[in-house]
């Protein structure tokens, strides 16, 4: 039952490990308070 | 030359999806039975109207990514609205550029033809395609969101907007009316300038203002409200109208699809996985009032984020992980056996919907970043990830009333009979394809136009405990 990664399963690929050039600071402010405003992460 | 007038027949191949956000085929139904959506049940008379399951989770960003990758979060990486980094447990926000596998507008883009996708969420911010593109939500500026970039003057001059306001609206029932109409009348704008200017084999457009009037007002409307159940009326009316002119007005030979990213339904409950986590010793953080993920103590065994993915903290490259890889396994069958048993406290109701496991329900490079449970309840609980949360159940938050659902989200296909179902939206894109007369190859779903002899392929198995 064990759900783990099967040994001669691949290493997945990485997620990116910032998103500074998606979104500015501010920008990741409004996009955390456009997801409150519809019940996410509040 | 009967070869090239065959090929140049062949290349008026024309599909429009209109994408109707949340709207469940149930509701579409009821509506078009009661008399109040002509245009609509014209339009059903001539093709399939069909109900459609969503992503596991059934977020927007995750559906809509699903919807136009013909992949499921496993293939194309977007699990939901947020996301630990990988390095931390601070909050990230996936984004288009997350998106590595191809869409349906760059497959459709490799033969030579061009796409207009006008309100797509999850597709922000915008890149480079053989046609255009406006992101949609949670895309927080225009400036980004468009391509090509000259586009952004001419969207201007409509006072296009990519979202409503949805603080404003939330609790104010004239502002959100106000909002809406206005919202949805320069998208409108927007696709009939579109249509008119530009060139185009499959075109995508997506009304998101359906989505936050449910958010907002469904409970409302469920319960009989008059004055709610008159602006429903009112609102879906003015999409009726925009689909009767729309069917009009597209070029001959355009199949027309109409479809939704998931359900919707009334929202009784809210339940905080974190917390009940909490109150099960899961979970543990280093100060009372959390402000996310990124504070959690090293000596929690699992956490879960927004709506129902449950991960346990595992050792590695997160410095705050905790759970040594060979106890991972454990972790996940406790939690199983534990969440099974999910209560309301105070009627005692099991709540347990389903529970499905990560290698279930997730196929592809991106599976082993999924949640390694991830669990529905019944319809009318609503999954909240907040960290903040210090009881298990509550009351919809003020100004909310109205949650997703997975199942009765719909779809639509003008003259074509459906091959029989369950439907789901992972089985878009292949079907797009076809309909633009493409072979649809390359997807790991199935087309769902009849006639096939296609393989099937079965739902996300549930975890074998619990009550069903």
């Amino acid at each position: 039952m064990t759900i783990d990664r099967k040994p001669n399963e691949p290493e997945p690929e990485q997620l990116p490990a910032d998103d500074e050039d998606v979104y500015s600071p501010s920008e990741e402010d409004e996009v955390a308070a456009r997801l409150e405003a519809l019940g996410y992460l509040g | 030359m009967r070869l090239l007038g065959r090929i140049r027949e062949r290349r008026r191949d024309r599909v429009f999806v209109l994408g109707l956000d949340g709207t469940p085929h149930s509701y579409l139904r009821e509506e078009v039975a009661a008399g109040r959506l002509p245009n609509l049940a014209a339009l059903f008379e001539e093709g399939s109207l069909v109900p459609l399951r969503s992503s596991l989770p059934s977020v927007s960003s995750t559906a809509w990514t699903t919807f136009f990758t013909g992949r499921d979060p496993g293939g194309h990486g977007v699990f939901g609205f947020m996301d630990c980094k990988p390095d931390s447990h601070d909050f990230r926000f996936p984004n288009y550029q997350d998106v590595t596998v191809p869409t349906i507008w760059e497959v459709v883009g490799r033969s030579g033809r061009r796409s207009v996708i006008l309100n797509v969420p999850g597709t922000y911010p915008a890149r480079p395609m053989a046609g255009v593109l406006v992101s949609g939500f949670v895309a927080p500026s225009i400036e980004r969101a468009v391509h090509p970039p000259e586009l952004l003057t001419r969207l201007r001059r409509l006072g296009y907007r990519i979202d409503l306001d949805a603080w404003a609206a939330r609790g104010a029932f004239d502002a959100l009316e106000t909002d809406l109409f206005t919202t949805f009348e320069r998208r409108l704008d927007a696709v009939r300038m579109l249509l008119a200017e530009e060139r185009w084999d499959l075109f995508v457009a997506v009304v998101t203002e359906t989505d936050r009037l449910y958010h907002f007002l469904w409970n409302a409307m469920a319960a009989g409200d008059e004055q709610t159940v008159d602006l429903f009326q009112r609102f879906h009316a003015v999409i009726d109208r925009f689909v009767g002119w729309l069917a009009d007005a597209l070029p001959s030979g355009t199949r027309l699809v109409t479809m939704s990213d998931h359900g919707f339904t009334t929202e009784r409950m809210d339940v905080f996985t974190n917390a009940w986590l909490r109150e099960r010793g899961y979970l543990a953080f280093d100060m009372d009032q959390p402000k996310g993920m990124g504070q959690i103590s090293p000596a929690s065994k699992a956490y879960s984020l927004d709506p129902g993915r449950f991960y346990v903290n595992r050792a590695g490259s997160r410095p705050r992980g905790s759970v040594p890889p060979d106890r991972a396994g454990k972790v996940v069958e406790q939690l199983a056996g534990d969440l099974a048993e999910l209560r309301d406290p105070d009627s005692g109701e099991l709540l347990y919907g389903e529970l499905v496991r990560r290698d279930d329900a997730y196929h592809g490079p991106y599976a082993a970043h999924g949640p390694d449970l991830i669990l529905t309840l019944k319809p009318g609980y609503e999954l909240k990830g907040s960290t903040a949360a210090s009881t298990v159940l509550g009351p919809p938050a003020e100004g909310l009333g109205g949650m997703h659902t997975m199942e009765d989200a719909h779809l639509f296909v003008a003259g074509h009979t459906l091959r029989e179902g369950p439907y789901d939206l992972q089985d878009l894109a292949p079907t797009i394809v076809e309909l633009l007369e493409m072979e649809p190859q390359g997807f790991p779903g199935n087309s769902l136009l009849g006639g096939g002899q296609r393989r099937s392929r079965s739902a996300p198995r549930p975890v074998g405990v619990g009550p069903r």
